[in-house]
């Protein structure tokens, strides 16, 4: 039997949006995809593991709410996957903003995983919770989330991206650096202060979407510079 | 001090994303210039402003639920009836848009426009008279809506002007074929999803829904600035890179004209067959490029090509299009 309470809808709600948003994205940008450049790769792999993220949140919401006796474990798993890309998406978004600077000049793996270690021990330490439960708990009989003391070393590596990230679409275009300030305030200010909503992918998707214009605006304007000269 | 209800959290959230992606579009959208046909781009402007203006009085007035506001009834009245007929508004202006990409005619659509209007108007008197009788929805002491039967009539309409323009749209691509670079799915299915959430739940998701298929339209319209050229509406030569990358290409004609002009563009649209592909790449140098086809196909096409613009060029010898097949095919 599943039970959400109000809270919950809005966590579904949001994620739901997110999906539909990001479903829209794999649409529209699949003549991008086609230039198989190295940034239309890493744009496609962001959106796909937000997408699989939003989905993870609602089962994890879903099975918060349920009874069966399976519940607590895919709970627990699903909230595992959604930390999981939760360290991994500002990694691939710092590997595509290094790329996007740098047109014609492929990253390579090397210099790529090196960038991503961080990221990667991040994911270490998600799937080291598996044995310790440091970081965060499902009661296996009431199926109930529980944040442990390590908890805030999940934040870590996922702002220290960020705060590269910031730097890096400083460099590329200052002109689309505060949309994205706007989106990290809201996700603090607003998670932090006053209602609980996670709203993590769907935050991911619309900076996915900021991005996507930016991409198609850029093309525009090299071919208006090239009219006017 | 006023408390947003857990029950409406999930409206108010929805309401605040709606206004910041829809802002943020709207931002960049200017910022890259990416608006380039004044006349579809107005009513685009007026679509987004029509969203926006719903997700702020629809997300304050669902934060206001279950507060005791000290104001007059009309007052308080005032943030749902902005949001319900600011749906309608939009509905209306979402009609006109589906009007203008279609026909790419602002004529056609301010011959149609008082007619499209007089309901909008009928409908502003009853909101307005709303605001002092209650008639269609009032709202209590909580500041809680209450609605009243009639007010089922305002969402069958709400309704219906939004379904219209995707009827619109489906007879249109039934008879011209799919529209360059527009995904229906990605445009429709949010609003359907939001809508039917906000007719059987006491969540209302419309403003987010409605943001996400601007934001799908938008990406078409990007889409088709990017690869179109703005003189003939044929695809650019942005796009032949794009298609040669997927080594897709069956058959090809690539032409010269000596005198491109707006006949040519017609002949070209009229006498082709919907599957192939036409792409400017200079002024002068065109390319036909077809994903099936043969030798025979192209020989075909170029015969057909070469009479129709003979045959124009004889009826306008003072100034002929002058149609002359470039040899660097590979085939």
């Amino acid at each position: 039997m599943i039970h959400l309470s109000e809270l919950s809808w809005a966590n579904l709600i949001v994620n739901c949006s997110a999906v539909l948003l990001l479903i829209g994205i794999v649409l529209h940008t699949r003549i991008f995809r086609k230039r198989s450049g190295q940034d239309d790769r890493l744009y496609f792999l962001m959106t796909v593991i937000t997408m699989v993220m939003a989905v993870s949140d609602i089962l994890t919401y879903v099975m918060d709410s349920s009874t069966f006796a399976l519940a607590p474990s895919i709970s627990y798993f699903f909230n595992s996957v959604y930390y999981v890309i939760f360290e991994l998406f500002p990694a691939f978004f710092v590997l595509y903003l290094i790329v996007r600077r740098n047109p014609g000049k492929p990253l390579s793996l090397k210099k790529g995983i090196l960038i991503s270690l961080p990221a990667i021990a991040a994911v270490g330490m998600i799937i080291a919770n598996w044995f310790g439960r440091f970081l965060f708990t499902v009661d296996p009989i009431e199926g109930s989330y529980t944040s442990e003391a390590l908890y805030p070393l999940i934040y870590v590596m996922p702002v220290l991206y960020g705060v590269v990230a910031l730097v890096l679409i400083f460099l590329l275009d200052k002109r689309v650096l505060w949309l994205y300030l706007v989106l990290i305030l809201v996700k603090i200010f607003v998670g932090r202060f006053l209602w609980d909503v996670s709203s993590t992918a769907l935050l991911f998707a619309m900076g996915l979407t900021f991005a996507h214009i930016h991409v198609m605006g850029k093309p525009i304007e090299h071919i208006r510079r090239e009219e006017r000269a | 001090m006023i408390t947003v209800a857990p029950v409406s959290v999930a409206t108010v959230y929805s309401d605040l994303m709606a206004f910041i992606l829809i802002s943020g579009l709207f931002y960049m959208f200017r910022q890259y210039r990416l608006w380039r046909n004044p006349e579809g781009d107005r009513i685009f402007q007026l679509l987004c402003v029509m969203v926006m203006i719903n997700a702020v009085s629809n997300g304050f007035s669902y934060a206001l639920h279950h507060n005791a506001v000290n104001l007059p009834q009309p007052v308080r009245m005032l943030l749902p009836t902005i949001a319900e007929y600011s749906v309608l508004l939009g509905a209306h202006v979402w009609f006109l848009f589906v009007e203008y990409k279609l026909y790419q005619s602002m004529d056609r659509i301010r011959k149609r426009h008082m007619l499209f209007s007089i309901p909008m108007v009928i409908l502003l008197i009853l909101f307005v008279v709303n605001l002092f009788t209650g008639f269609l929805f009032t709202v209590d002491e909580h500041s809680n809506f209450v609605w009243k039967p009639l007010f089922a009539v305002i969402t069958i309409l709400q309704y219906t002007y939004g379904i219209v323009p995707v009827g619109a749209i489906i007879h249109y691509i039934r008879l011209h074929g799919r529209l360059k670079f527009f995904h229906l799915t990605p445009v429709v299915m949010p609003v359907v999803v939001s809508c039917l959430f906000t007719l059987f739940s006491v969540y209302s998701a419309r403003s987010f829904g409605f943001t996400l298929a601007l934001v799908f339209m938008h990406f078409a319209n990007a889409n088709y600035w990017r690869f179109t050229d703005g003189e003939s509406g044929f695809f650019n030569s942005l796009y032949l890179e794009e298609e040669l990358s997927r080594k897709r290409i069956g058959s090809e004609l690539p032409f010269s004209v000596d005198n491109p002009k707006k006949e040519l563009f017609t002949i070209l649209r009229t006498e082709l067959p919907k599957d192939a592909e036409i792409i400017r790449q200079t002024e002068k140098d065109f390319l036909i490029i077809m994903e099936k086809g043969d030798a025979a196909a192209i020989q075909f096409l170029s015969t057909m090509l070469e009479e129709a613009v003979s045959e124009y060029d004889e009826e306008h010898p003072e100034a002929p299009i002058g149609f002359s097949v470039r040899i660097n095919s590979e085939e």
